[in-house]
């Protein structure tokens, strides 16, 4: 049972606690509730909308949804995926106007590149600024669905079940995504 | 030597179950972009902003529940002032209309409470009395006028009086009689008298029962002769408390004489020498007309002089008529007067003393009145220029009516005095 109040220990509570007294009108439960997920769930918009100003506006619009469920949210969930689930509808959202999914021929380079032989695969030694670029890049490349199961599971530390919880997917699919995501990130290392 | 898919599927297994790898490890040092101040700023405000009704709405639900509103305040002030407004008018209209009359009424149900009427006991003047009493009681009676009346004398102890005395002693009394009766006709107590009359009544008793006793005495003593007229008369009530309450001391000797069988006149003269000589005897006659009349005037005199009085001091007139008469030894040098003048003076003094005791008789009938009456009978007086009377009315009336309040009018003939 999640108390009501947790106002004393703020820094201790739970963010379905936090929540729950920020339902109730407690503005410093919401403070605190931001100041623990403003970083991941801004750098899962960014990561998902590849623009710092989509990042941004879908930043504001997800606290601003959570700002308005206050009332109706119920701790069956953990917070950490309904607002996730939050940011990538909106996420989503965003990019089915701004532009076309990726298509399955490029799914299948992916996994063409990912079962290429280790000879073929780039085996130079890149420096780290280096190998943090082609990350970035290689993200960048990646699919939305892929993409954001990657950030999901490296960003958020989620599983598969919750990312399936948070993507609206199935756990199998999900796998699938990270599957190819992953194949292609390391593709990108080894070019 | 393993397999690249195989090499990849461990890595992918150890990236779910979120083992450290070279690609984890160079995730986060990917850089950690946040959002900016402003965009924080926003996000807060809103938020803020969100909550803020309903935290208003919350505090001001629990200002409702903790704190009195100001209007109900202010409207009970009001009420108890309109409250205790009310009741002091009311307590003061209520005082208004019946403060005389409750207070009136308090003091007569007073009165009659404290005061225990008390009825004269006055023996009647049988013409067969019993034995007169003995030659000492007179003067108990005259020191005690309260005390039982004394048990009858003993026969062997008086003289027997001559028939000629007899005779003069009642021709004195006649004209006494005479004379009391034709003064004093005004001046019987009603016999529907109020409790507050008959207690002045009563208390006026005590004064007249030495001579009502030295009365029956005297009648006891003569056995029916015409001084029992005289004891009689005597023996009355006296109808107001100032005549009642001065005692006839000449009369009182007389008839203390009388019943002592000393035989002595008022002057001192023995009957029994003057009675053996027939010049003697007329001149004794006369004698007794002049010392009747005198004595009549001596207490008319005394009697007017308590009516001046107020009537605290004719209640307390009993005490009074303990002292001695200023007016019975006033009277005494005026009976040496030469008999013209004495054959004036009564004329003129009974004039004088009937509207005396006619004012006295109307006072006394004005004291059973109500206030009001009264008031009114006042103001009758003041209308028939009798402004004494009227006066005396009106003290008299404030002593008996001690709480009603006297018309301002009033008031000022009473404070003009």
């Amino acid at each position: 049972m999640y108390r009501l109040t947790c106002r004393p220990m703020r820094a201790e509570c739970t963010d379905e606690e936090l929540m729950l007294a920020y339902g109730r009108g407690d503005a410093h439960a919401f403070e605190a509730l931001y100041t623990r997920h403003r970083g991941t769930l801004y750098r899962f918009l960014l990561r998902h909308c590849r623009e710092r100003a989509s990042a941004d506006e879908l930043f504001q619009e997800t606290w601003s949804r959570v700002t308005v469920a206050r009332e109706r949210y119920r701790p069956e969930a953990k917070f950490t995926t309904w607002l996730l689930q939050i940011a990538h509808n909106l996420a989503i959202d965003l990019m089915r106007r701004n532009r076309p999914q990726a298509g399955s021929e490029e799914t299948e380079l992916v996994f063409r590149q990912l079962d290429a032989p280790e000879t073929e695969r780039p085996d130079r030694v890149l420096s780290e600024f280096e190998q943090r670029r082609r990350l970035q890049r290689a993200l960048e490349d990646l699919p939305d669905e892929q993409r954001n199961a990657f950030v999901l599971r490296m960003e958020n530390g989620l599983g598969l079940e919750e990312i399936a919880e948070v993507t609206g997917a199935g756990q199998e699919t999900v796998k699938s995504r990270l599957r190819y995501a992953f194949a292609k990130i390391r593709a990108r290392f080894a070019e | 030597m393993t397999h690249p898919r195989n090499h990849h599927e461990r890595e992918f297994e150890a990236f779910l179950a979120g083992e450290e790898s070279e690609l984890a490890r160079l995730y986060r040092r990917l850089p950690q972009s946040e959002p900016d101040a402003r965009l924080d700023a926003a996000v807060l405000a809103l938020a803020r902003a969100a909550v803020e009704p309903q935290r208003v709405n919350a505090l001001r639900h629990a200002n409702v529940r903790h704190r009195r509103p100001l209007w109900l305040v202010a409207l009970s002030s009001a009420a108890g002032v309109v409250l205790a407004t009310g009741i002091a008018w009311q307590m003061r209209n209520g005082f208004n209309e019946s403060a005389a009359p409750t207070l009136q009424q308090s003091a007569s149900a007073r009165t009659e409470r404290d005061v225990i009427p008390i009825s004269a006991i006055v023996p009647p003047a049988e013409p067969a009395a019993p034995p007169a009493p003995p030659p000492e009681a007179p003067a108990i009676a005259s020191t005690t006028a309260a005390m039982p009346a004394p048990p009858p004398a003993k026969p062997a102890s008086l003289k027997p009086k001559a028939p000629a005395q007899r005779r003069e002693v009642e021709l004195a009394a006649a004209i006494d009689a005479k004379k009391d009766n034709s003064l004093r006709s005004d001046d019987r107590v009603p016999a529907d008298t109020s409790p507050p009359e008959r207690v002045a009544a009563a208390t006026a008793q005590p004064s007249a029962e030495p001579l009502a006793r030295a009365g029956l005495a005297e009648a006891e003593s003569t056995k029916g002769s015409g001084v029992d007229k005289l004891a009689a008369d005597a023996a009355q009530p006296q109808p107001f408390p100032g005549t009642a309450g001065v005692p006839d001391y000449n009369s009182v000797e007389r008839k203390a004489a009388i019943a002592s069988g000393s035989r002595r006149d008022d002057y001192g003269v023995d009957v029994d020498a003057a009675s053996a000589d027939p010049l003697a005897k007329q001149e004794q006659r006369a004698r007794v007309a002049r010392s009747a009349s005198k004595e009549k005037r001596t207490v008319e005199e005394t009697t007017a002089r308590p009516q001046s009085a107020s009537g605290a001091e004719r209640q307390v007139a009993p005490s009074i008529a303990a002292a001695p008469p200023v007016a019975a030894s006033a009277a005494a040098p005026a009976a040496e007067a030469p008999p013209a003048n004495v054959s004036q003076a009564p004329a003129h003094s009974d004039a004088a003393s009937a509207v005396g005791n006619a004012a006295s008789a109307e006072l006394k009938r004005n004291a059973t009145l109500a206030p009001d009456e009264w008031i009114k009978r006042i103001r009758e007086l003041l209308r028939q220029e009798r402004r004494a009377d009227a006066l005396e009315n009106l003290e008299l009336l404030r002593r008996k009516h001690p709480t009603y309040v006297v018309p301002a009018d009033l008031r000022d003939l009473r404070d003009l005095r």
